[in-house]
């Protein structure tokens, strides 16, 4: 099971990227110091889709929203939306909760 | 160190084959790349013990249809085991990817007679397992346990463009009817019966704003080709066709790694490299075979390839400038949307429906073709092949 310990903040830059990136891909900095991912986060909506027919593993939470976020920092992450909310392009959304199963699940 | 670029020689197909795609029930994943490399050798007029090398694509056969070594299995079976097999994987690009090994192997002079084949057999899966299989091109970690699926992924991407450029529902709609209207002449087609764009946007809905009609059928299916020195070609036939230019690109193997996803950085990358190899640009192109794994991705396809200025792709479907009479005839074979999709064979069916219109052979052939195009994609952006093929 993935966790939230996969994930870790480039210092350079503040992406969030994974640990078993050896380089940041949005910076291109060698990784060497980095810092867990900090517990507020904010950015908007760049593109989205609502799933319809989900991989058996998820099929009991469809329909679900996938939302790609454009962070504060100019970096994207993916992650859920809030079930019920519904996806505007362009929005505002900050980290609701992090979700070990789901990974990041934004919130309007 | 600046690096010299090695001498190529010139490359020639000489013979191409393709099984029917469809649901093939008596076939297995081995008898038919047989059946589809059968054909081509025997289209090439070449003795198959002359056979000096085989590169064989391939995506899920180990997960759906539980065989590995698949290559030297094809070899076993078509009587020249001892030479060089390679399997090669690069998700739905495995198919290009086996027709570039085969191209570098010829030009860079290591063999005279090499054999490319792709393959997939996919319907005796159940579909669940086919989509699990499928996603494994997804970045696991970055996007895919959000719940992310594959036909998800092109939902964004088309959503995307949409916002960007102002391409409608209906252009993108016009995508799949078009290409399942040249399916109807393609007797090696899945799906061979007219769509309209009402049908399209109301079938069942899989990701917003993609629905059923937006997505390629699940589907068996193998193609190969025969590549020798064009310096050897007309020995064998009357009309070979050049593989005049080959490119091959890594990309983003997730959404969030790329700043526009309503475009590709490995196609375009493959294209550039085709193109400056053929010494051609995009308007020399008469007519393409493009990865149509969903209806968006034709749009993006002809715009990454430089057909159309970003963003015109939609407009320019719906004039009718990629139809079999258009500007450029684009999946005149009917794409992956009617042919079918069995994925680790797309990038050689491609070819195929390439060399039959630069023969002057195809069921929906495009007059005066000369130049011809093959774009194979992989995963979401992961990989791409662009081949560019020359009657001589
Ligand atoms: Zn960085």
């Amino acid at each position: 099971m993935t966790t939230k310990s996969e994930w870790r903040q480039c210092e350079a830059c503040t992406a969030i990227i994974l640990r078993e990136h050896a380089v940041c891909p949005n910076c291109n900095e060698e990784i060497d110091a980095t810092a867990d991912i900090p517990k507020e986060l904010t950015g908007t909506i760049t593109a989205f889709t609502t799933i319809h027919i989900a991989p058996e593993k998820y099929r009991e939470d469809a329909p679900y929203t996938v939302v790609l976020v454009r962070l504060d920092n100019n970096t994207n992450v993916m992650g859920r939306l809030l079930h019920g909310q519904s996806p505007v392009q362009g929005s505002s959304v900050h980290l609701d909760y992090f979700s070990a199963e789901n990974g990041p699940i934004f919130s309007v | 160190m600046k690096k010299s670029s090695p001498k190529l020689r010139k490359v020639a197909i000489i013979g191409v084959g393709s099984t029917p795609f469809g649901k093939l029930t008596n076939d297995t994943i081995v008898s038919m790349s047989v059946s589809a490399c059968e054909d081509a050798i025997s289209d090439s007029n070449l003795a198959r013990e002359e056979i000096e090398a085989v590169y064989l694509g391939n995506y899920v056969g180990e997960r759906l249809a539980s065989e590995g070594v698949l290559a030297p299995k094809l070899a076993n079976r078509l009587g020249i085991t001892g030479i060089p097999t390679t399997k090669v994987e690069g998700a739905c690009a495995s198919g290009g990817l086996a027709l570039r090994q085969a191209f570098l192997s010829v030009a860079l002079g290591l063999h005279n007679f090499v054999l490319a084949v792709g393959v997939e057999k996919m319907t005796t899966s159940p579909t669940d397992a086919v989509t699990s299989a499928l996603a494994t091109a997804g970045d696991t970690t970055l996007e895919m346990r959000t719940g992310l699926t594959f036909p998800g992924s092109f939902a964004m991407i088309m959503q995307a463009h949409m916002a960007k450029y102002g391409t409608t529902r209906e252009q993108v709609a016009m995508v799949s009817v078009k290409n399942h209207e040249n399916g109807i002449n393609n007797d090696k087609a899945m799906f061979r019966k007219a769509t309209n764009i009402e049908e399209v946007i109301t079938s069942r809905s899989i990701a917003e704003p993609i629905r059923l009609f937006d997505c390629p059928p699940i589907t068996d299916g193998a193609a190969a080709a025969i590549l020798c020195p064009m310096d050897i070609a007309h020995q064998f036939v009357q009309n070979p066709i050049e593989l005049i230019g080959s490119g091959h690109a890594s990309g983003p193997v997730s959404l969030t790694e790329s700043d526009d996803i309503t475009s590709f950085s490995a196609s375009v990358r493959a294209a550039n490299e085709a193109y400056k190899m053929a010494d051609l640009t995009p308007q020399d192109i008469d007519v393409a075979e493009v990865h149509d794994c969903f209806t968006i991705a034709e749009i993006v396809a002809i715009e990454d390839l430089g057909f159309f200025p970003k963003g015109n792709g939609g407009p320019a479907t719906e004039q009718g400038s990629t139809g079999l009479n258009g500007e450029i005839a684009v999946n005149p074979s009917g794409g992956l949307l009617a042919k079918g999709h069995p994925v680790g064979a797309t990038g050689l069916a491609q070819a195929y429906e390439i060399v039959q219109q630069l023969r002057e052979t195809s069921s929906n052939q495009v007059d005066g073709a000369t130049v011809g195009l093959a774009h194979n994609l992989g995963g979401s952006g992961a990989v791409a092949t662009v081949n560019i093929f020359k009657k001589v």
